[in-house]
Formats: C-alpha cells, sequence, structure tokens
C-alpha cells in the first residue's frame, strides 16, 4: 500500500516537473521595464482556518539594451523605463492540505522617458491583473519538515481596453494591465534542516496567457527558482534566491511578435524581520546576471521589494514559513 | 370667476404650444465636424526615427484621438510625432470627435524599415 502510493506521488512529481520544464523559444518585448513578481518567500500551505495577508511594493528600472546576449549602445530615444507597483496577497488553510489565494496588484506608476528636448515622460497607472489560485499538498510531512505542493488557478485583467492619456493611446509596454486571462500552474518543493535553521526550497510556475480584445497575447511564462534559507540572528533571516525566467514570444494577428521574449537568471538576496514572530518584514533585490533576449530590447537593470506579511492564525498553530 | 378660467387656460395652452419661430436674421454657429485630411511628413522612416502627423479638421471643439497597435505618440492634439522600435507596415489611426459626439477617422499608412 505505503509502495504504491510512493509510486503515484513520484508519477504526479515527474508530470508536474516535466509540464515546469516546458520551454520552447524564449522572448520578451522591446522596450519592457518587466513585470512585477511577488515579493515573498512566504508560500507553500497554510495551516487549517489561517489567513495570511501578505502586502507589498516593488520598484524596477531598466536602461540598457540587449541584442541577445550582449549589450547594445542605447540606440533608440527610449531613454529607460521603471515602473512602482503595489500588490496584495491573500491566502486561506481551506484543509490541512488545501490552501486558496487571491493576488491583485496596482501599478502606481509604469514610466518611459525619452531622449528629446525636453525629455519627453509618458505614463501609466491603474490595476494589473489579478489572479486566484488553489494549492494542494501531495505530500506533507511536517515532521520530516517536507512538503510537496501543487497550484493552479486563474489569471484575470482589471481593465481590458487599452489605457489613453490626453486622448493618446500608451504603448503597450506601459499599460496597466495585459487586458486578458490566463492559467496558472505552480509546484513548491520544501525541505528543511532545524538543526542548522536551513531551508531549502524550490517554487516553479507556468502561466499561459489569452489573448486581450486587441488579439494580443503575451508570451508564456516559465519561472524556476530556487532558495535557501537561513536563521542568521534572533529574528533575522537570510535568503538567497537564484531564479530562472523564461518569457516566450508575444502573438498578434501575424504571429510571433518580433523583439520579444527572453531568459534570464536573477540573484536575489533577501533579508527577512520577524517582529514579534506575528509580522515578518522583507526586503529583496532582484538582480540579473545572465540575458538573453530575442532581437534589441530594454533589459531591467535592477528591482527592489519590500513586504509585509502577517498570519492571523485562529487555530493558533505555527505560523509555517 | 368660471368666466375668467376657461379663457385663461386657452391661453395658456397657446403659449406653451407655440414654437419660437426662428428668426432669419439669427446665424447656425455651429460647424459641421469635416476631417480634411490625416498626413504624415515621412511615410517611410527608420526604425526608432520619428515621423510627423498632421490631422486637419474643422468643427466645434475638437479632440483628436491617437491610436496604433505599435509605437510610440509624442505629444497629443492635431500634431503629433511617432515612433517605433521594429521594422513592418503600420495604420497610425487619428479620430477626430466635435462638442456634438459626431467623429470621423481617417489613417496613416507608415513603414519603417
Amino acid at each position: 500500500m505505503q509502495k504504491s502510493l510512493q509510486n503515484r506521488l513520484f508519477k504526479i512529481f515527474l508530470i508536474a516537473l516535466t509540464l515546469m520544464c516546458v520551454s520552447t523559444e524564449v522572448y520578451s518585448q522591446c522596450c519592457s521595464s518587466g513585470s512585477p513578481a511577488g515579493a515573498s518567500t512566504f508560500v507553500g500551505l497554510l495551516n487549517k482556518k489561517t489567513i495570511r495577508v501578505i502586502s507589498f511594493y516593488r520598484y524596477s528600472f531598466s536602461d540598457t539594451y540587449y541584442n541577445g546576449t550582449e549589450k547594445n549602445k542605447n540606440y533608440a530615444i527610449l531613454k529607460n523605463s521603471s515602473f512602482n507597483y503595489a500588490g496584495i496577497t491573500i491566502g486561506y488553510g481551506l484543509s490541512k492540505r488545501f490552501s486558496a489565494e487571491y493576488e491583485m496588484g496596482y501599478f502606481i506608476s509604469k514610466i518611459q522617458r525619452y531622449d528629446l528636448n525636453p525629455e519627453y515622460v509618458l505614463k501609466g497607472y491603474g490595476l494589473s491583473n489579478g489572479s486566484i489560485s488553489l494549492k494542494y499538498g501531495i505530500f506533507v510531512k511536517p515532521e520530516k519538515n517536507i512538503e510537496i505542493t501543487t497550484g493552479a488557478g486563474v489569471k484575470f485583467p482589471f481593465a481590458v481596453e487599452s489605457q489613453y492619456v490626453n486622448n493618446v493611446l500608451l504603448p503597450r509596454d506601459i499599460q496597466p494591465s495585459t487586458g486578458a486571462f490566463g492559467v496558472t500552474t505552480q509546484i513548491f518543493l520544501n525541505k528543511g534542516f532545524p538543526l542548522y535553521s536551513l531551508r531549502i526550497f524550490s517554487l516553479n510556475k507556468f502561466e499561459i496567457n489569452g489573448s486581450n480584445n486587441d488579439n494580443y497575447s503575451y508570451g508564456n511564462f516559465l519561472m524556476n527558482s530556487l532558495f535557501i534559507s537561513k536563521k542568521i540572528a534572533k529574528d533575522f533571516y537570510g535568503f538567497i534566491q537564484i531564479r530562472s525566467d523564461n518569457r516566450h514570444s508575444d502573438n498578434d494577428v501575424k504571429g510571433n511578435v518580433v523583439n520579444t521574449g527572453s531568459e534570464i537568471i536573477f540573484v536575489s538576496p533577501q533579508l527577512s524581520y520577524s517582529i514579534y514572530e506575528k509580522w515578518h518584514l522583507a526586503i529583496l533585490a532582484d538582480l540579473p546576471v545572465y540575458k538573453n533576449y530575442s532581437g534589441k530590447q530594454m533589459t531591467q537593470k535592477y528591482s527592489l521589494a519590500v513586504s509585509l506579511t502577517r498570519d492571523f492564525n485562529t487555530c493558533k498553530a505555527e505560523i509555517k514559513k | 370667476m368660471k368666466n375668467f378660467l376657461i379663457p385663461i387656460v386657452f391661453i395658456l395652452v397657446i403659449i406653451i404650444s407655440c414654437k419660437k419661430e426662428k428668426k432669419s436674421d439669427e446665424l447656425d454657429t455651429s460647424k459641421p465636424l469635416n476631417f480634411i485630411s490625416l498626413v504624415a511628413s515621412d511615410s517611410t522612416i527608420l526604425v526608432n526615427s520619428t515621423t510627423k502627423i498632421t490631422a486637419t479638421a474643422t468643427g466645434d471643439e475638437l479632440i483628436y484621438i491617437w491610436s496604433c497597435e505599435w509605437g510610440t505618440f509624442i505629444g497629443s492634439g492635431s500634431v503629433v510625432d511617432w515612433t517605433v522600435c521594429h521594422a513592418d507596415t503600420f495604420n497610425v489611426k487619428c479620430e477626430v470627435k466635435d462638442k456634438y459626439n459626431n467623429s470621423e477617422s481617417k489613417y496613416a499608412k507608415i513603414i519603417t524599415e
């Protein structure tokens, strides 16, 4: 019985891992300042009847053109771009093995600066996209500090019409919302070593984007990440994340869109501080260490984020990290 | 009292139902919307260079709404600059609206190389 369960779990794990590793050509947008990813390492299942609220803010800056893996001298009148993004994630433990999650975000600003005299600035802003997902723990052994969790969900736009400012349509790269629905899947693997106050975990996501009202679909997105966390002092935790972001080419009515798609590897150091073991404040930086872009594209230079997490644990169980 | 009531009502009905006739010396100052032209200074440009697009129209309190599937508009109003970061053929659309919500649209084709 135990062997057949193990075999079944292993098959599910292999299938999920295979799905997570699907990645063909990789492209991105020519003038994009990137899209925000969450800023918290509080992933995985929640204890039953626990509500987790994560609020985060992210800033990103882009000013370097790449062509493939090579830097390109700034050849366009677009000088740089940036965004300020705020988001919130609310999770709820439905049962020991099921958790639900809702996430939404707002672009405080999404800016492009053009090298003109005087400098010309375009700014988009507004609600971005949201998502609702369910997570299921296919293998959960708290006594051994092991967790394997899969999840799936739906992405939805808060705006389906493109944004105009002063009666002028903003460029696609600074539209606050994709205007399209999508589906997401994820797999989370965790192993803790309490003796060493160490934890190693991996979060992997795959997003499929649908088309918006302009018959434009942003490239599918695959993220694979590995985290190592360690308690470095009382109430202080250090994290190192190595993450690969693979974005497929965008598509419009004519097919693949040129100068879209990318493969980027980030190293993200993070520091987390626990306040009375109830609040968790974290700051992190995203530093790209490898870039490969299809065509000529403006690329992200760095990204900074801060998050605040709070669990409301009605069952008085330990906060799961 | 009753003798006065009927004539008063009769007069009121006549006053309410009478339309004000337009006098010949009162002019209609509203201008009909007429979108005359939409012209790009250069219809073939290099990638990342700009072209000036001018919309010429007549009408009352006109607004100019610019859109294109790709590219960036610099400025607003009846004259804008436009640029794009990859090569293709593009149709830049300008929709002109007047204060009565009448509208007309035109397209300017621009090729980038």
